[in-house]
């Protein structure tokens, strides 16, 4: 009995830092398993290229593309209150190619970690995930890898980055709220 | 197949435009084929998007641009058949020396099936 009681103390501590480490876990999106963002980030820029016109895998309506999106969204790494929630689906009512539906996210993040690393929101990770881009699977080896790098590098390229991105945010964000969902931040 | 009528080039738009060719723009009427992500030249300051068939297209087809962030539609045009004209696919909503990226898709008008090997012209 004695032995038990001068456990409580140590069992006690244990169980706050699991919190602890819990929620840093949770903050990171390392949780349960689950690979960081910069580990995402790196696992993409090693994925195997993708072919947007191959259309073997196809979602037929704009209901099957959101839901693919929200499928596929869990391989990608996105800033703390990110999402894919103001993507415009219904603008393609006859349907989108898996690799051109990756296409889609693959940028749309790009453009998050964009906005995040100019407002200092994880600017480590959006540094490297930034960096990564140009090696992502629908990015590598196309017309916007130097694009990607140039961008990466920060300066007039970053900056022209950028404004498109701030432009997109504004009317995904309209268009979310316009479906009753949450906004991506 | 390369294009039998690039000598019938019609006047290009105004602007000082950039083309690229897409060869081989495999289309038809059950699904949508993405042609790739472009962006439109710095001196394209109307940000006007032009498309034409360099091979003579069977059927109708049509032609959409898209932004490549969030999809919303710039706009699109329906090219009737045996046109290899230019035409005008959208406008990318801005104007100024700033460059801005789209996805150009294709497909054949509904029920007329596919169309294989054909190539385009983007110009922007």
């Amino acid at each position: 009995m004695s032995g038990r009681r001068s456990l409580r103390p140590l069992l006690a501590a244990l169980a706050a830092a699991a919190v602890a480490i819990c929620g840093v876990l949770g903050a990171t999106g390392a949780f349960a398993g689950e690979p960081s963002k910069r580990e995402k980030s790196a696992q993409l820029a090693r994925a195997a290229p993708v072919d947007v016109a191959d259309n073997s895998t196809y979602f037929a309506t704009p209901a099957e593309a959101r839901s693919a999106a929200a499928t596929l969204a869990a391989g990608i790494p996105l800033p703390a209150g990110g999402n894919f929630n103001g993507i415009h689906w219904e603008d393609i009512p006859d349907g989108i190619s898996e690799g051109s539906l990756l296409d889609v996210l693959h940028h749309n993040a790009w453009c998050q970690w964009t906005r995040a690393l100019a407002e200092g929101r994880e600017a480590d990770t959006a540094r490297a995930v930034l960096a990564d881009f140009e090696s992502w699977p629908t990015i590598r080896g196309g017309v916007e890898a130097s694009h990607a790098h140039d961008v990466a590098e920060g300066g007039e390229a970053f900056d022209a980055q950028l404004a498109a991105c701030r432009g997109t945010h504004t009317r995904q964000v309209a268009y979310a709220k316009r479906k009753g969902l949450v906004p991506t931040r | 197949m390369l294009a039998a009528v690039a000598a019938a080039i019609p006047a290009a738009p105004a602007n000082a435009l950039v083309y690229t060719d897409i060869n081989d723009f495999n289309l038809c009427d059950s699904y949508i084929t993405d042609a790739g992500n472009f962006n439109t030249s710095s001196d394209n300051w109307d940000h006007n998007v032009y498309y034409r068939w360099l091979d003579d297209p069977n059927h109708t087809t049509v032609i959409s641009a898209n932004n490549v962030y969030d999809l919303s539609l710039y706009g699109k045009t329906e090219i009737p058949a045996h046109n290899t004209s230019y035409r005008l696919v959208a406008w990318l909503g801005t104007t100024g020396p700033y460059s801005s990226s789209f996805k150009l898709r294709g497909r054949m008008a509904l029920g007329t099936g596919c169309m294989y090997n054909h190539d385009g012209r983007v110009n922007r």
